[in-house]
C-alpha cells in the first residue's frame, strides 16, 4: 500500500506539489491524472525518494520515505518517464545490474529476468547490446529493470508511451497482473482509455494538488457525464489547460 | 529481501559493470591507447625527417649565394672557408636558401669607418632556411668581429679592453658529466634521473588527455545524459559503494595509459641517456651498447616504484575532485565548460609549481594539497627528496586522495546533485 499525506515540494520560487494526499491499495491501480506539470512526475519522484519532500510525507508499504529510504526503494519499483539504458551492456546485463543492486543474486535474479523477458516480449533482443534500440524495446528494457527485484509495489509513469499495439498490450497484461498478484500499482498517463481499462480508482492532480479521487464511474457521475475525458477537463478547468504549457516551461526552467 | 546493499558490496556490482561497460566500447578504447601509440610515432617519425633534412644540410652546407662578392672578398673568403655553408654561382642562385647582396661602396665604406649595410633575402620560411640564415649570421658576426677587433687596434686598444669582466659559468656537472662519461653512473647521477623533470608533465598530461578526465565525465554527467541515474537512484544500493565502485575503475585506465606513457617515456629516456655514449664509442659491438643501456639506468627502479606510490592516490584525488565537479553539471555540454578549465588550470599548477618552489621550500610544503604532490616527484627525480619527506608526501596525498573520494561520495548523495539535468 502507498499511503501519501500531504506531500509538498518547491523548486526555488516554483511550487511544484502544494499538497498531494491519496491512498493505493494492495491490488489494485490507483491511476494518476493531471495535465502537463500538474507535479504527477515531482510526486512520484517523492514517492521513490529520489527528491526529498519539502513537507509532508509518504508510506510505501509501511515504510517512510523520508525515514526509511532504503527500506521504501527496496519495496517500490518505478517505471519513470525517459529513462536510458546503458548502451553497451545487453539489455539482460542492464536488468541484472539493476537487480544485482537490488541484492538479488543467482538463479532467483536469473529467473525473474527470464519471466520479465517473456512477460514482455523481449525474447528476441535481450541478449543484444541496447545501443541503437528503438523507443518501444528501450521502455520494454526500462520497465524490466523496474520489477527485476518483484517489488510489491509499482509506480508507471507513462509506461504505453511510445509503443506499439503488440508492445502496449503486453504492458497492460503485465500491469493487470500485478494487480491480481496484490501488488499496489500507480499509474500516471494522459490515456484516458488506459485509466478506464485498467484503473480501480483515480485522483486528478493539478497545480500540485488532489482535486478529485475516486472510481472512473464516480468521477464521471460527479461531474455529469459518461465520458471520463469531459470529466477530466471539467475537474482541472478548460482554461488551466491552455495555461499548462506555460507552466511545463517554467517548472523545467526552475529545475534546471 | 536484503534492504541495504553494503558499500563494498555496491563497489564490486558498480565496478564489474563499469569495467564491462568500458571494455566494449571501442571508440573510448581507442582514445584511450591512441595517444600513447601514435603521439611519440608520429614526434619520432617528425623528428627523422626534420634530422634527416637537417644532417644531410649539415653534412654538404648550406647553399648561398652572394651577390657582387668582389665587392667584399675577404667576407666572400670567409663563406668559402665555412664547413657550415656552400657557396653557389650565379648559374644556379635560385638553389640558395639565402641570397647576401654586398653593395658596391661596401669596402669604401668600411675603410671611411662607417657602418656597410648588408642585405640577406631568404628564400622561403622553412626551418632549414631559418638555420641556414642563422649559419650566415654566425659567419657576418664573425667578420663584424674581425673588423671590430682592426678598427680597436687602428686608435690603439685591445679588444680585451672592452670586456673588464669575464664570467665563466659551469654546471654542478653530475648529469653532464654522466652522459660524457664512459663509466656508469653512480648513485644520484644521470640516468634517467637527468630527464627525470619529463615524468610529472608526463603523467599529469596523460591523465588529462586520455586517461581518467573523460572516463570521470562519462561515469557521471553520462549517467545523467544518458538518462540512466534515475533507475539506480531508486535502489537501495549505497552512494559510497556506486561513487566508489565508478572511480576505481576511472582510476585503473587513468593508471593503465599513464604506465604506458611512462613507459615510454623510460625508453626515450634510455636512449637520450645513452645516445652520446654510444655514438662516442668506435664500432661498438651489441655487448657494449647494452652494457651502455643497462649503465644508463642507475636508479631508475627505485624511481619509478616511488613515483608510482606517490602517483596512486594522486590521481586518485584529481578523479574525485573532477567528479566532485561534475556534481555541478546536468549534461555534456555543461560538464565542458568544467573540463575546458581543468585542462588549462592543471598543465599551468603543474608547470608554474615544478618551476616557481625553490629547493628551499622546506619538507612541510610536501604537505600542501596537489602542490605537494608535485614538487615531492619533481624533488624525487632531482634527488632532493628525503626520507621524511616521501613519507611525509606519501602520507598528505593519501588523506588527500581519502577526502577527495569522501567529498566525491557526499556530493552525489546530494539531491541537486543528483536531479540535476533530470
Amino acid at each position: 500500500m502507498i499511503e501519501v499525506q500531504h506531500l509538498a515540494k518547491r523548486f526555488r520560487k516554483f511550487q511544484a506539489v502544494t499538497d498531494v494526499a491519496f491512498t493505493a491499495h494492495d491490488g489494485e491501480v490507483f491511476g494518476l491524472l493531471g495535465p502537463n506539470g500538474a507535479g504527477k512526475t515531482t510526486t512520484l519522484r517523492m514517492l521513490s525518494t529520489v527528491i526529498e519532500p519539502d513537507s509532508g510525507t509518504a508510506t510505501v508499504g509501511g515504510y517512510d520515505i523520508r525515514k526509511q529510504k532504503a527500506e521504501v526503494r527496496a519495496n517500490l519499483g518505478i517505471l519513470v518517464e525517459n529513462a536510458g539504458l546503458y548502451r553497451q551492456l545487453t539489455a539482460r546485463e542492464c536488468m541484472r545490474y539493476i537487480g544485482q543492486l537490488h541484492g538479488l543474486r543467482g538463479k532467483a535474479l536469473e529467473q525473474n529476468i527470464e519471466r520479465i523477458a517473456v512477460d514482455l516480449g523481449m525474447e528476441a533482443f535481450i541478449d543484444r547490446k541496447t545501443q541503437g534500440f528503438s523507443r518501444g524495446m528501450t521502455r520494454k528494457v526500462v520497465t524490466g529493470m523496474a520489477l527485476v527485484h518483484n517489488p510489491p509495489n509499482l509506480i508507471f509513469d507513462e509506461p504505453t508511451a511510445g509503443l506499439d499495439v503488440v508492445s502496449m498490450r503486453a504492458v497492460r497484461a503485465l500491469i493487470s497482473r500485478a494487480k491480481q498478484e496484490g501488488r499496489c500499482v500507480i499509474l500516471s498517463t494522459h490515456l484516458m482509455d488506459e485509466v478506464l481499462r485498467l484503473c480501480d480508482r483515480i485522483g486528478i492532480i493539478h497545480r500540485g494538488q488532489i482535486l478529485a479521487t475516486g472510481t472512473p464511474q464516480e468521477i464521471m457521475a460527479a461531474n455529469g457525464t459518461d465520458d471520463l475525458e469531459t470529466a477530466f477537463v471539467k475537474v482541472v478547468g478548460e482554461r488551466a489547460l491552455s495555461d499548462e504549457a506555460l507552466r511545463e516551461a517554467e517548472t523545467e526552467k526552475l529545475k534546471k | 529481501m536484503n534492504a541495504t546493499r553494503t558499500a563494498l558490496s555496491v563497489f564490486r556490482i558498480v565496478s564489474r559493470k563499469e569495467l564491462r561497460e568500458l571494455l566494449r566500447d571501442r571508440k573510448t578504447i581507442f582514445w584511450l591507447l591512441a595517444p600513447p601509440f601514435v603521439l611519440p610515432g608520429i614526434a619520432i617519425i617528425a623528428a627523422l625527417f626534420i634530422g634527416g633534412q637537417t644532417a644531410r644540410y649539415i653534412t654538404q652546407g648550406f647553399p648561398v649565394y652572394i651577390e657582387n662578392s668582389a665587392a667584399a672578398p675577404e667576407l666572400t673568403d670567409l663563406f668559402r672557408k665555412s664547413e657550415a655553408i656552400i657557396l653557389v654561382d650565379q648559374d644556379k642562385a635560385d638553389s640558395a636558401l639565402i641570397k647576401l647582396s654586398i653593395p658596391p661602396n661596401f669596402g669604401a665604406e668600411l675603410a671611411a669607418g662607417r657602418t656597410a649595410h648588408l642585405t640577406l633575402t631568404r628564400r622561403d620560411n622553412t626551418y632549414v632556411t631559418t638555420l641556414a640564415i642563422g649559419a650566415v649570421r654566425a659567419e657576418i658576426g664573425g667578420y663584424r668581429d674581425s673588423v671590430f677587433t682592426q678598427r680597436l687596434k687602428a686608435v690603439g686598444y685591445d679588444r680585451s679592453w672592452l670586456s673588464p669582466v669575464v664570467t665563466d659559468e659551469t654546471a654542478a656537472a653530475a648529469a653532464a658529466e654522466a652522459i660524457t662519461s664512459s663509466s656508469a653512473p653512480k648513485q644520484g647521477e644521470g640516468g634517467a634521473a637527468g630527464y627525470g623533470a619529463v615524468f610529472l608533465p608526463l603523467a599529469v598530461t596523460s591523465w588529462l588527455i586520455g586517461g581518467g578526465l573523460g572516463l570521470v565525465v562519462d561515469t557521471t554527467v553520462g549517467e545523467q545524459e544518458r538518462q540512466t541515474i534515475e533507475s539506480i537512484l531508486v535502489t537501495p544500493a549505497s552512494r559510497v559503494g556506486l561513487v566508489a565502485g565508478k572511480l576505481s575503475i576511472v582510476f585503473l585506465a587513468s593508471f593503465f595509459v599513464m604506465s604506458l606513457w611512462m613507459a615510454e617515456g623510460v625508453v626515450l629516456s634510455l636512449l637520450g641517456d645513452a645516445a652520446p655514449k654510444i655514438m662516442a664509442l668506435q664500432s661498438p659491438s651489441l655487448g657494449q651498447i647494452g652494457s651502455v643501456i643497462s649503465g644508463s639506468t642507475g636508479n631508475l627502479g627505485t624511481l619509478l616504484g616511488l613515483l608510482i606510490v606517490l602517483l596512486i592516490p594522486f590521481i586518485i584525488l584529481l578523479n574525485s575532485l573532477v567528479m566532485v565537479f561534475c556534481s555541478f553539471a546536468g549534461s555534456y555540454r555543461e560538464s565542458n565548460v568544467f573540463l575546458f578549465l581543468i585542462q588549462l588550470v592543471i598543465p599551468a599548477l603543474v608547470l608554474l609549481t615544478i618551476f616557481a618552489v625553490g629547493p628551499d621550500a622546506g619538507t612541510g610544503f610536501y604537505a600542501v594539497p596537489i602542490l605537494g604532490t608535485i614538487i615531492a616527484i619533481r624533488d624525487l627525480f632531482s634527488q632532493t627528496l628525503t626520507g621524511g619527506g616521501i613519507v611525509l608526501a606519501l602520507v598528505a596525498t593519501v588523506v588527500y586522495a581519502v577526502g577527495g573520494l569522501a567529498l566525491a561520495s557526499y556530493m552525489y548523495s546530494r539531491e541537486w546533485a543528483l536531479t540535476r539535468g533530470i
